[in-house]
């Protein structure tokens, strides 16, 4: 029998997981032996360490960028108490969407089951790697983000180098606990969930966590004038309901500052056990939980393979034959890639939550549309995701068909990506309006501002270079993002000046509507007819050949089945 | 003839892959292709299927040159490559139907034949099931049956039988015999050499980017004085003592001892 732990075999399992973890392969499983297919970047052998690492870096300037601004706003108007709470709830937030995202899943990694399933491996030792693998990113996660706050607290309270190292290992408990709750909901969702489910159930607990870090940001000003409230009669009770605040006050209490003791210290200590005891089930239930994740039955729901009523009207209306298989296959894949909604789901919950947050302040009419069109700028942000997939090794499949050139396939794909992003996002804008004009007004603004959009879609798919999902992801933040991105704010400005000076003339916002509709029906008129062109003259594909005669082959093989 | 390949050469940097290769293969067809690793068997498939450039030499694929009319080719090529990726999240009606409709095959002809080829290779039952979580085998037979929806008159099956189970194999074997007797072609790669002896009329070895042997599986044999397929690839790829080597093998265990 083995020994349950192994020091040599912690020592490996740590070094190669830290490895995967820093430069972002954790996930290499499925890139390996796809090569064969080749081509069009269908391909994950061509992976490498340092592009991947960038994802990472990439991460951690956000975070570190995010954390500087948020604390140097906080260190000219806030005192101690809201600048430790604030702060910390920011890097606890951001932690968790980590955790949730990246790190936690890397304790229970299906991989380890497959891997090392069949070494003699005892699962406490297998944890124990994992575990310290955990706790070293934490620590690198919590110093990204709290090394300019816990700077500038020093200054603020001028307690120096000590101010500094107390902020630090009061973030470093709440990063712990933050780890300890996540680990929790883990252990909870794989006990329960098939891992298909648990996997659609982290995403949308990554979407929740995302909107709160909106949420944080956007009522600073409401947590400071509560936090204010605090320091001056020595704590607000219900405060402390927030864990952030337990860990504010920890440090006020490590630092001598005023602060409820009473009230802080026991929610400190509770906050403590709550990051421990999760800890310890986790490592006991280790093996049991990485198998009921990565082995087991995986049978996966049923789906229904026939398009439902809208789609097929949709479809009916708007999708022509040609473009009815880039249609569906992007439509599906927009609906059921993990990676693609995990990434812009979040992207378009900002300014929803933002209007819907904002309809209990009463904000002017011109916020409003400001928001709708800070939708339509996050648009091509989530085009930029479109390329990438979970499956992307299944894109050779493009190398094999008579695909025609992305550029042409992306008119089917632009219309899956109206039917399944856009067209939500117009009845929701028309809902939250409504509730703010009549229906009619908002559904007319709704409609105005994704028409609008409409315009930014079309431009971003016209210089898609891949067929959608089919490459890895690596990071996004591409030049032409930008550009398009930096051209549409000024662009998107005017029109919601426009779109404001018609507020109360919803005829005129009718006629615009209607202006609008037209220009992009020419649009699309324009771009099937050259598409026919080319395939008449056989185009800029030099293979391209009438449809007529693929359809006359068809037939002759029709009988043969 | 469907596959014309005339002096072809392809080289990866100062590796040659494809050295002079020279290949005919007419309608009807079961060709096997075999190669130890690193062969060029991939190559010439990427070549044949229009993912590939040769460096030199002229190819010709159901009268088209792949590179000039890569459409025209695909059109005609049913490819079911070693590694079974799929997209997963779709379910293997969804797949066909995409792979159908690229082919541009009409929708009644479409269903109907999908319907049956899933009813055919066992996935009907699974057939609103996500890819994955299917098993191995029943990915390859999605691959599988998609190459064949357009009912190509090239069929470039590349170790086909990988996770097939042995009803599925011998389906899939008479199917490959079904498809000459229709005057389909198949390119058939594996390193199952058994497989390839009952299954293929004609036999290519390649060692090196270059053709060693090609000729029909008796000529083979007689040629290389074997009685199997694989003995005359053992022969003519490799120079080395199996049996020997195994036991230097089990020296080497013996060596460690016992765990």
């Amino acid at each position: 029998m083995s020994s349950p732990f192994h020091a040599g075999q912690y020592a490996t399992l740590l070094a190669t997981g830290l490895r995967l973890s820093l430069t972002g392969n954790r996930r290499a499983d499925a890139g390996g032996g796809i090569g064969e297919g080749g081509g069009n970047g269908a391909s994950g052998a061509d992976a490498s360490l340092g592009e991947d690492g960038s994802r990472h870096l990439l991460g951690a300037a956000y975070g570190l960028t995010l954390s500087t601004i948020v604390s140097s706003i906080l260190f000219q108007n806030a005192a101690p108490p809201e600048f430790l709470i604030v702060t910390l709830s920011l890097a606890m937030i951001f932690t968790a969407t980590t955790m949730v995202g990246e790190l936690a899943g890397g304790l229970f990694h299906p991989l380890d089951l497959a891997v090392l399933g069949p070494l003699p491996v005892s699962g406490f030792t297998r944890f124990a790697a994992r575990f310290t693998e955990l706790m070293a990113m934490l620590l690198i996660l919590t110093l990204n983000l709290n090394l300019v706050p816990a700077v500038l607290f020093a200054f603020l309270t001028g307690g120096g180098v000590i101010a500094v190292l107390f902020f630090l290992a009061t973030a470093f408990c709440a990063s712990l606990f933050t780890g300890g709750l996540c680990l929790v909901l883990y252990i909870v969702l794989a006990r329960f969930m098939s891992a298909a489910r648990f996997e659609g159930a982290m995403l949308y607990i990554n979407i929740f966590i995302t909107l709160g870090v909106l949420g944080l940001l956007v009522n600073i000003g409401a947590l400071i004038q509560w936090g204010a409230l605090g320091s001056e009669s020595g704590g607000n009770g219900w405060l402390y309901l927030f864990p952030p605040a337990w860990f504010s006050g920890m440090a006020l209490v490590l630092l001598g500052l005023p602060v409820a003791v009473e009230a802080a210290l026991p929610r400190v200590l509770v906050a403590l056990a709550v990051a421990v005891v999760p800890l310890l089930a986790a490592a006991l239930r280790s093996e049991r939980l990485l198998q009921s994740l990565g082995g087991g039955n995986r049978r996966g729901r049923r789906r229904s393979s026939s398009p439902g009523r809208i789609m097929r009207l949709f479809e009916r209306l708007f999708v022509t034959p040609r473009e009815r298989a880039a249609f569906e296959f992007t439509a599906i894949n927009l609906a059921r890639d993990h990676g693609f909604r995990m990434k812009a789901y979040p992207i378009l919950g900002i300014p929803i939550m933002m209007m819907t947050m904002s309809l209990f302040e009463s904000e002017e009419p011109l916020f409003y549309l400001v928001m709708l069109h800070l939708m339509n700028i996050y648009l091509p942000l989530i085009l930029a995701f479109l390329p990438f997939g979970d499956h992307f090794q299944g894109g050779w499949i493009f190398n094999a068909l008579p695909a025609e050139a992305p550029q042409r396939f992306a008119m089917g794909a632009e219309k899956a990506f109206i039917y399944r992003i856009m067209l939500p996002l117009i009845v929701l804008n028309a809902a939250i309006l409504s509730a703010i004009w009549s229906p009619w007004i908002g559904l007319l603004n709704a409609l105005y501002a994704s028409l609008v959009g409409l315009f930014l879609v079309g431009i971003r798919f016209r210089t898609l270079r891949c067929y959608p999902f089919s490459r890895e992801f690596r990071g996004v933040i591409t030049q032409d993002v930008m550009g398009v991105f930096m051209a549409g704010i000024p662009i998107l400005g005017g029109l919601a000046l426009l779109q404001y000076s018609t507020i109360d003339s919803p005829t005129l916002l009718l006629g615009q509507i209607v202006l609008m509709v037209g220009l992009h029906w020419l649009r699309y008129d324009a771009l099937a007819r050259k598409r026919e062109d080319s395939d008449d003259k056989g185009g800029s594909d030099p293979g391209a050949v009438p449809d007529r005669e693929v359809e006359s082959a068809n037939k002759r093989t029709a009988g043969t089945v | 003839m469907v596959i014309r390949l005339d002096t072809i050469t392809k080289t990866y940097g100062t590796k040659t892959a494809l050295d002079q290769v020279s290949l005919e293969v007419e309608p009807g067809q079961v060709i096997g292709y075999l190669g130890p690793n690193g062969a060029g068997k991939t190559t010439t498939v990427k070549i044949l299927t229009a993912v590939l450039e040769p460096d030199s030499g002229r190819v010709e694929v159901c009268g088209f040159d792949p590179m000039r009319h890569p459409l025209e080719v695909k059109k005609r090529v049913g490819y079911v490559p070693e590694v079974a990726a799929l997209y997963e999240s779709m379910t293997p009606v969804e797949y066909g139907r995409f792979v159908g409709r690229m082919h541009r095959l009409g929708e009644h002809l479409l269903e109907r034949r999908l319907d049956a080829f899933l009813q055919i290779f066992g996935l009907h039952e699974n057939r609103h099931e996500p890819i994955a979580a299917f098993s191995k085998g029943m990915k390859q037979k999605t691959l599988i049956l998609t190459a064949l929806l357009h009912n190509p008159p090239l069929v470039i099956l590349d170790e086909p039988l990988n996770g097939l189970d042995a009803n599925a194999a011998l389906l899939l074997k008479e199917i490959i015999a079904s498809l000459a007797r229709k005057g389909r072609t198949v390119f058939y790669c594996s390193h199952l050499l058994d497989v390839v002896e009952r299954v293929c009329h004609r036999v290519v070895i390649l060692k090196a980017g270059r053709i060693l042997i090609d000729g029909s599986v008796d000529e083979v044999r007689s040629r290389s004085h074997t009685d199997t397929i694989e003995q005359a690839f053992s022969q003519l790829t490799s120079s080395t003592d199996w049996a020997g080597l195994a036991d230097e093998f089990i020296a080497l265990l013996d060596e460690e001892g016992a765990p």
